[in-house]
């Protein structure tokens, strides 16, 4: 049985305190992937593309590194307003998506959403001046850059909630941002920096697993097991992407490629982060709904 | 899908919406009835009060009666979902007609001809006792009164028995013969009052969850439990007495050699109450602790412990279900109980009482007044008097009147193989699922030249075997009464109409009868289940079993009233033999001495396991109508297979394969395996609910020779993996 305090409970369950040590709990060895939330892995991969992307940009123009055409803004502006409207498929409402804004003072979710429009407004406008060549562009992707890096730090803080111990680590930063930095480094064509930071989040995803593996909490080694066993090929590709798409093809001259298998694994990656969490859960019953 | 529900202006807020309701408060709109109808649940035996909520002619809610006696406005999760059987899928909807291999749907008139017409052509082939007739616990008690008629008188075949005598048989055979008549003699109200209360066989926490209430209302009680399962009824227990499948014979007669030998008796009692203490206890001598600790497994101090809480208690009880009854010594166990009650005058007294849970909502209706194992109101087959009196108030010839029980359920089923019985009426029950080792009933069904199936549902497992289906209504859709356990008798209402064409049981009886143009003569001026009951008040006065001062409106004024209520009566009677006065001829209770036996069919090398059946709170018998019932269905979808670690590992089994059970005559196959210390090494249990998984391809024909209640819980199996030896 969780703590109350790990989540904000409204029902009081008392258990006798006389309870064997060894009680294992009824569905302990039915543990099942998660929602994968489709929208999620196509929202959360592709702003932080959009992120990197811009910053790609950015950097270029601010060390004048012959700047990348002007479609190339363009065509990360229309990455980003892919991956927010994809995320409006995720909410019950879409109609009112407006109205997440309204607990930005203690929502990390509405702290993203507030951080991604102001994200995605500066950032049309950045991409607007780099098209028209207007002057103020470099201050405007500057701004652009922040808001995005706030918008990622927004995200990742989101799934930072004890009720979901697989995701409550430092791991998830790491993960978002290092997604941001190989999708935006290859789209602005900086293989190095896409090939240090594949290198990272292989690193990442290594020792995360190992940290998975190696816990006391029944959760986190249940989100192992899945790993291993349950989503096991899935996992064994996403690192076989990582490596092609961030580190191979970049270094052997394939960019366009390279950011087409590293976006690939990058999803498959962000699919493994949601369905592969064991939630805190009270114990369900023996059965699934479906036959095992 | 819609857009305007994609894009979330179109929220389905009629279907979520909430109403208030002057009783349960702020609710779904949709479960806010029009009116409540009082009555009294259909499950299990326990009786509970209930309200049925009803709008536009559908049941949409149910509330527990806070005024009940029994349930207080409580109510268990198959209670609380109740509702939801009486529009499921399943329902029988219409008669069907199988004609050349396939069912056809035809009129009710088509249906009750030929019905009439095949079993009087059997019977005139045959004789009459060549047609049989089961039915069930789960009819009003109006209902079973008029079948007892019919069968008896109408249909003129002594072969009539109920799937009671799968369940509660033992009980009924064990009290009749330590106390000259069947009646179980607490009530509820003892498991608030006994300071030690000793369950033998009995889940109640699966079983008759809303006991579990009652007993958690009892502070001071030391509770123990003698079950070879950690059952959840057994993790509620001070203490729990993990004894070997089928030992408590020993166990109860450990306890009364220990009383005997320590002077914790009651002489006195014993003196001036029963006949036959020398007997008893010379042959308990042999049952010392030692002894007995060998037999039970159980270690010596629980087995003095145990004997010393109850010898001491100033009011014992001892309560049992299957764990008891389902076995070939059934009612000699029953016997047992009563031994150790009598000897400590640990009977008719407030919290003291060797006390039979019932199993169905009206097995004892059926007990009572439904003329199978004996006549109603108690009363004998082979007693002249009995017979002479039943045929006056019958106004019949006293010939026609049975001077012996017919054929029990086991034995008709065997009859039928045997081809002496060839035309069958099975009414409310599913034997194809609850009877054991089913190639027995399959070559029966085979054999039959007719067999009709009367069921609340349409198809079941068993009316894929019937030529006629005839579609009854169900708890709900019609009225009547309900007596529980402890002999309290609730008024059943009714809520909305039976569904398609289906009829009430008690208007299809009076239709055949008048087929058989026995209508006047059985049930003259009958128009209604308040016939019926007026008339068995007159049968059952001046019985154990009297009801004659009961009247509908009391019984709705009271929320149920025990029994024995005499005219004139203003209380009910909480329990029997008060005075020490039993049914036997001399007014006294027999003492039987009773010896311990294994189960018949042990364990051995290629049949290794103990295997063991019983139930889950969320399923009701064969599942016709909780399977339906999603909530219900979703919590146990699946039959499964619960054992020991240890067993497990020595068969390299994990949690969740699937396994096949194999006895000498079957195998279930694919069963999910839950491995579990539940289960002691060497047993196994899995659920007997589930025709997909159905437990009784593999339990065996072994039945006791008292009772006739099959020995449903212990028979030799081997586990293999699934597909390991295809």
């Amino acid at each position: 049985m969780p703590a109350a305090d790990k989540t904000v409970s409204t029902t009081r369950i008392t258990v006798p305190e006389d309870l064997p040590f060894e009680l294992k709990k009824a569905d302990y060895d039915r543990v099942r992937p998660e929602h994968a939330h489709g929208p999620l892995v196509a929202m959360t991969v592709l702003t932080q593309m959009a992120v990197g992307a811009f910053a790609a940009i950015w950097l270029r123009s601010l060390i004048r590194a012959g700047g990348s055409p002007p479609y190339g803004a363009a065509i990360a502006f229309a990455i980003a307003v892919l991956a927010l409207g994809a995320s409006t498929f995720h909410l019950g409402r879409p109609v009112h998506a407006y109205r997440a804004l309204r607990m930005w003072r203690r929502s990390w979710l509405s702290r993203e959403v507030l951080a991604f429009s102001l994200f995605a407004g500066v950032a049309f406008a950045y991409a607007a001046a780099l098209w028209m060549r207007i002057p103020a562009a470099t201050l405007l992707g500057g701004t652009t850059v922040l808001f995005g890096i706030a918008g990622i730090t927004s995200s990742a803080f989101i799934y930072l909630v004890p009720a979901r111990p697989a995701w409550n680590s430092k791991h998830t930063v790491s993960e978002f941002f290092l997604t941001a930095a190989i999708l935006g480094s290859l789209f602005g064509s900086i293989t190095t920096i896409a090939a240090t930071a594949a290198g990272l989040q292989l690193l990442n995803q290594a020792v995360k697993f190992l940290w998975l593996t190696r816990s006391d909490e029944f959760e986190l080694r249940a989100s192992a097991r899945l790993l291993s066993h349950d989503l096991h090929t899935a996992f064994l590709l996403r690192f076989a992407l990582l490596i092609t798409g961030g580190i191979v093809l970049p270094l052997t001259g394939w960019p366009v490629l390279a950011l087409a298998i590293a976006t690939a694994g990058e999803m498959l990656g962000r699919y493994l982060f949601f369905v592969s969490v064991v939630p805190r859960n009270i114990a369900a019953s023996f059965f699934s709904r479906k036959a095992a | 899908m819609n857009l305007k529900r994609l894009i979330g202006l179109d929220t389905a807020q009629e279907k979520y919406s909430y109403s208030y309701d002057a009783e349960t408060g702020y609710t779904s709109s949709a479960r806010v009835p029009e009116r409540w109808v009082a009555t009294t649940c259909g499950y299990c035996s326990v009786g509970c009060g209930m309200f049925v909520g009803v709008k536009d002619g559908r049941a949409v809610a149910v509330r527990g009666n806070p005024a009940h006696l029994v349930n207080r406005g409580k109510l268990c999760p198959k209670g609380l979902s109740e509702h939801h059987t009486l529009a499921a899928e399943n329902r029988a909807l219409h008669p069907m007609l199988r004609r050349a291999g396939h069912m056809e749907r035809v009129g009710w008139d088509e249906a009750l001809d030929t019905m009439v017409e095949k079993f009087r052509c059997v019977q005139a082939r045959y004789g009459r006792d060549a047609l049989g007739i089961i039915s069930t616990g789960q009819l009003v008690t109006e209902e079973f009164y008029a079948l007892g008629k019919l069968a008896q008188i109408g249909f003129g075949t002594k072969n009539y028995c109920g799937n009671t005598t799968l369940c509660m048989a033992s009980a009924v055979a064990g009290y009749k013969r330590t106390f000259g008549s069947d009646g179980p003699p607490g009530a509820y109200e003892d498991l608030e009052r006994a300071d030690v209360i000793l369950l033998i066989g009995a889940n109640v926490a699966d079983n008759h969850p809303i006991l579990c209430a009652r007993l958690e209302q009892n502070r001071q009680k030391t509770l123990i439990v003698a079950d070879p399962r950690v059952t959840k009824t057994a993790m509620m227990a001070d203490i729990h007495l993990p004894l070997k499948p089928r030992t408590d014979i020993a166990l109860i007669n450990g306890i009364a050699h220990i009383l005997i030998r320590a002077g914790l008796i009651d002489t006195n009692y014993i003196e001036r109450h029963t006949t036959g203490f020398a007997d008893l206890k010379a042959s308990l001598e042999k049952y010392t602790p030692e002894y007995v600790s060998e037999i039970t497994g159980l270690a010596q101090e629980q087995i003095y412990r145990t004997a010393l809480l109850y010898g001491r208690a100033k009011a014992a009880f001892i309560g049992w279900t299957m764990g008891v009854n389902h076995s070939t010594q059934g009612a000699e166990t029953v016997n047992a109980i009563n031994n150790l009650a009598l000897i400590t005058g640990q009977i008719g007294r407030p919290g003291a009482s060797p006390f039979s849970i019932t199993g169905q909502c009206n097995a004892m209706g059926t007990r009572e007044a439904g003329c199978t194992s004996s006549l109603p109101g108690y009363r004998k087959f082979e007693s002249a008097a009995d017979r002479e009196e039943i045929a006056q108030l019958w106004n019949v010839d006293v010939s026609e009147i049975p001077t012996s029980r017919g054929l029990a359920y086991p034995d008709i089923i065997e009859a039928a193989v045997g081809r002496n019985i060839r035309a069958l009426w099975i009414i409310a029950t599913n034997p194809v699922v609850s009877y054991p080792n089913f190639s027995v009933l399959q070559q029966a069904f085979e054999s039959l030249e007719f067999l009709v199936v009367q069921d609340g549902f349409y198809p079941t497992p068993t009316s894929e075997f019937a030529h006629l289906v005839l579609p009854a209504a169900i708890w709900g859709e019609k009225e009547g009464t309900y007596t529980n356990s402890e002999r309290r008798c609730s008024k059943v209402n009714k809520a909305v109409d039976p569904p398609g064409e289906a009829r009430p049981d008690f208007d299809i009886f009076l239709s055949i009868a008048e087929k058989l143009n026995c209508r006047d003569r059985l049930f003259r001026g009958w128009t209604g289940p308040r016939d019926a009951f007026e008339e068995w008040k007159r049968v059952s006065k001046g019985r154990l079993c009297d009801y004659s001062g009961m009247t509908y409106e009391l019984l709705e004024q009271h929320g149920g009233v025990q029994w024995p209520f005499p005219e004139g009566a203003t209380t009910g009677v909480k329990r029997l033999y008060e005075d020490g006065h039993f049914e036997h001829s001399d007014g006294k209770a027999k003492l039987l001495p009773i010896e311990w036996q294994p189960f018949p069919e042990q364990p051995n090398a290629a049949y290794p396991l103990i295997f063991n059946t019983g139930r889950t709170v969320e399923h009701w018998h064969t599942r016709t109508k909780t399977g339906q019932v999603a909530i219900l269905d979703s919590m146990a979808p699946r039959a499964w297979l619960e054992m020991n670690p240890r067993d497990a590992r020595s068969l390299g089994l994990k949690p969740h394969d699937r396994v096949d059970v194999v006895s000498r005559r079957s195998r279930v196959s694919g069963v999910e395996v839950r491995i579990t210390e539940i289960v002691a090494p060497g047993q196994v249990f899995m659920p007997f609910h589930y025709a997909e998984s159905n437990s009784n391809l593999v339990t065996q024909s072994a039945f006791d020779p008292i009772s006739r209640e099959p020995n449903f819980k212990q028979c030799a199996v081997r586990v293999e993996k699934t597909g390991a030896t295809a």
